[in-house]
């Protein structure tokens, strides 16, 4: 870990401390008062919008790190533990009449519970058979909401009650932004200490060989069904901001290709790292957008082929960038971050 | 200045030439309304949507050249949502920033997924998702420009009953659904399958498909086993096409009718399918390109050769052509009776909840919306595939109205 000269640790906190210098903290209350009154000196609609569902997906691929990036297990159904808070935090604020406060971490727990039954089987299989497992979980839960009857809104979705606690709702989009922010904000220091913690440790220990893990004592049973845990109830807690933000939920919002991308992303960004789901959800939201502005005018522009090819451009854009990763650089944005931090702050020295 | 002169009528000389060339100079200026539209022209819907966009478009392009409202210039803002929940919220954002008036939307995805913000907003939005009966029940923003799905599975079942009774057999028809794994797919079953039990038929387990399949041989084949007598599939033309080719090699034409919903009437079709085409049903609301004499398809046909060079015999580019129809007319309605400066979200809504009887030149029966009605064809028509091309097979069934939540 490279430090700044003269800054020593005296303390086993100042070692464990993740903010370690007095730039650190003036840099993240800088941060913080920006992101408190960005949206009050910020008027775009548009912008604001796409940053909280970026948010939402930083959110969802911080739990799919915990399964996939350090505990090295696939899920190809992280978009169903997604649904799973959902419409959980819909049917308790909408039949059980529970408050948002009550409902939202239900939510997650909810997903939580799922995904960790869902995640059983990793203890016996791993690797491509675990994938067809989690498989499994995406289209048994896809159908079981479909076909829910009047708890899961047969084939219409549901109507989701706004976000607020008491008197105070979430009505405006800068109001869900902070609140968005928060969970980030939350979220991710609980993700960050995870991975520092005997928890993350044991997590990669059991990514990195569980044979080995199991032969030094960690409890691999223990450690493979917490992260399936973990990361569906972050899983969870994205489902329920993504449903309290759009206010109507469906199956058809939490698809098959939603967690394969998010798969994907997760490998741009980095996996294992705690930056690397902040730089994959950002890529590929950002992507998104890209995507659908260019597209109108370049089917504009070539109109014989238009139909062809440039209703598929999104495919083929994400497709491509998770290909130049995975040859290029397969330890995502967050290595080559990690070598510009370093270089950043050797410079000008070349060593 | 000498005697004699007048310094006062000089001034008011000047004061008068000022006004002729600022009168001259700044011709009145037009009203811009700005709509929004809702392009999923990439993705599962994009060669409907693309055809959609185009039919739209054009007409527009043909308003301001042959017919312009008074007062009024249409700025259209398009942006590309791709079928993703993802994106409709941002760009309806990016809409209401812009100060849009009104909008369309292509599919049911979007009309789902927007429905409560439309509200939330007061945005009037022409929709062809009809997959979202909630969307209507309670009236809201969202005017449908087609039947509901449910209806369209309703009129099929109508007609063939029909020709069941006339060919004098007592015993129930069967029913079986073929279709995509979508909210559209999908979204007969929930009100029309309850009903079609109820007028007789013996409804068969639907059999869903996914993405774009090649083949629905599984699915054929499970209708013949349980006897199936009409396979309905709320699908697209080149889904269509699959099934009609796979249905000719197994031998199931003639041993059962196949219906499609309004996206299987199309020249696709026929190209995709050759001779498995031939006697392929669709339930549709509006004209075809073979009714030569219909206004609205004379008038498909000179946009298409005014702005693209030639006639491309596209069924979605006249289903393009009909929300932009409704919309002119309410901006038209709005402007004389609002005035052009009036033309807001607010204007649009009540034109359209006010207007009755939309003259839509042919390529609909004329569209009616009302406060508490928005469902505008209640008539539907069953079109036939023969020698390659769809003609008229039975006009104007009268479909029920099956509400949402009500069985």
């Amino acid at each position: 870990m490279w430090r700044p000269s003269g800054i020593f640790n005296k303390s086993y906190i100042e070692d464990r401390a993740v903010i370690r210098t007095r730039a650190q903290w003036t840099a993240l209350v800088v941060f913080l008062a920006a992101i408190i009154f960005f949206p009050f000196f910020f008027s775009n609609q548009y912008i604001l919008s796409v940053i909280i569902l970026t948010i939402i997906t930083i959110i969802s691929l911080q739990g799919l790190n915990f399964i996939l990036g350090f505990t090295g297990q696939i899920s190809v159904g992280h978009s169903a533990f997604m649904a799973i808070g959902a419409y959980a935090t819909t049917i308790l604020m909408t039949r059980l009449h529970f408050p948002f406060l009550l409902s939202f971490p239900c939510a997650g727990l909810c997903a939580a519970l799922v995904g960790m039954i869902f995640g059983l089987p990793s203890l016996r299989i791993k690797g491509f058979y675990l994938a067809l497992a989690t498989l499994a979980a995406q289209y048994l839960i896809h159908w079981y909401l479909l076909h829910g009857g009047n708890l899961t809104g047969h084939l219409f979705g549901l109507s989701v009650p706004r976000a607020g606690i008491g008197s105070f709702v979430l009505t405006s989009d800068r109001t869900y932004f902070l609140f968005a922010m928060f969970m980030l904000l939350l979220m991710s220091y609980f993700a960050k200490n995870i991975e520092r913690s005997k928890v993350g440790r044991a997590f990669i220990a059991v990514r990195d060989n569980d044979l080995a893990a199991e032969i030094m004592g960690i409890n691999i049973f223990k450690y493979k069904l917490s992260a399936f845990f973990i990361g569906s109830f972050y899983a969870g807690i994205a489902g329920a901001m993504w449903a309290h933000y759009l206010l109507r939920i469906h199956p058809d919002h939490f698809s098959l290709m939603d967690s394969i991308w998010y798969l994907g992303f997760l490998v741009v960004g980095g996996l294992g790292s705690a930056m690397g789901p902040i730089f994959g959800a950002i890529v590929y939201m950002g992507l998104k957008e890209l995507v659908s502005m260019i597209t109108p005018f370049l089917g504009s522009l070539f109109p014989g082929i238009s139909t062809n090819i440039f209703s598929g451009l999104a495919l083929i854009i994400y497709s491509l960038v998770v290909m130049v990763f995975l040859l290029f650089e397969p330890r995502g944005i967050n290595r080559q971050f990690g070598l510009f931090k370093a270089y950043y702050r050797l410079w000008p020295f070349a060593y | 200045m000498g005697k004699g002169e007048k310094p006062w009528a000089v001034g008011i000389l000047g004061i008068v030439l000022f006004l002729i060339i600022l009168t001259l100079g700044s011709p009145v200026s037009a009203k811009e309304v700005k709509l929004g539209v809702f392009g999923d022209v990439t993705g599962p819907i994009a060669f409907t949507a693309q055809q959609f966009w185009k039919g739209y478009s054009d007409y527009f392009k043909w308003v301001e050249k042959h017919d312009p409202i008074p007062g009024v210039t249409v700025n259209i803002l398009m942006e590309d949502t791709g079928y993703d929940p993802k994106r409709y919220l941002p760009v309806l954002k990016k809409f209401e920033t812009a100060g849009i008036s009104a909008g369309y939307i292509m599919g049911t995805m979007g009309t789902m997924t927007m429905n409560d913000e439309l509200r939330r907003l007061k945005i009037p939005c022409v929709s062809e998702g009809s997959g979202f009966p909630p969307a209507i029940e309670p009236p809201g923003y969202i005017f449908l420009l087609r039947p509901l799905y449910p209806d369209v599975l309703t009129a099929g079942c109508i007609h063939f009953m029909d020709l069941w009774k006339k060919a004098g057999h007592k015993e129930k028809p069967k029913v079986i659904t073929i279709t995509w794994d979508t909210p559209y797919g999908r979204a007969h079953i929930e009100l029309g399958e309850p009903w079609a039990a109820k007028y007789g038929f013996e409804v068969l387990p639907a059999q869903l498909f996914a993405g774009q399949p090649s083949d629905l041989s599984t699915q054929l084949l499970r209708a013949k086993s349980l006897g199936a007598d009409l396979v309905f599939s709320n699908i697209l033309e080149g889904h269509f096409a699959v099934l009609l080719k796979d249905a000719k090699r197994l031998g199931l034409q003639g041993k059962m009718q196949f219906c499609g919903g309004s996206e299987c009437r199309g020249a696709e079709v026929v190209k995709l399918a050759g001779d498995a085409a031939e006697g392929g049903w669709s339930v549709n609301h509006f004209a075809d390109w073979s009714e030569a004499k219909n206004k609205g398809i004379q008038l498909g046909m000179q946009m298409q050769k005014e702005f693209r060079g030639g006639v491309d015999y596209q069924t979605q580019y006249l289903m393009g052509v009909i929300p932009a129809r409704i919309t002119a007319e309410a901006i038209r309605y709005a402007a004389k009776t609002f005035g052009p400066d009036n033309i807001n979200s607010e204007a649009i809504y009540k034109a359209l909840t006010t207007m009755q009887k939309i003259d839509m030149l042919g390529l609909t029966p004329d569209a009616s919306f009302s406060p508490t009605e928005r469902r505008p064809f209640k008539y539907l028509n069953v079109s036939k595939c023969v020698n390659g091309v769809w003609v008229k097979e039975k006009y104007g069934i009268e479909v029920p109205w099956l509400k949402p939540g009500a069985k």
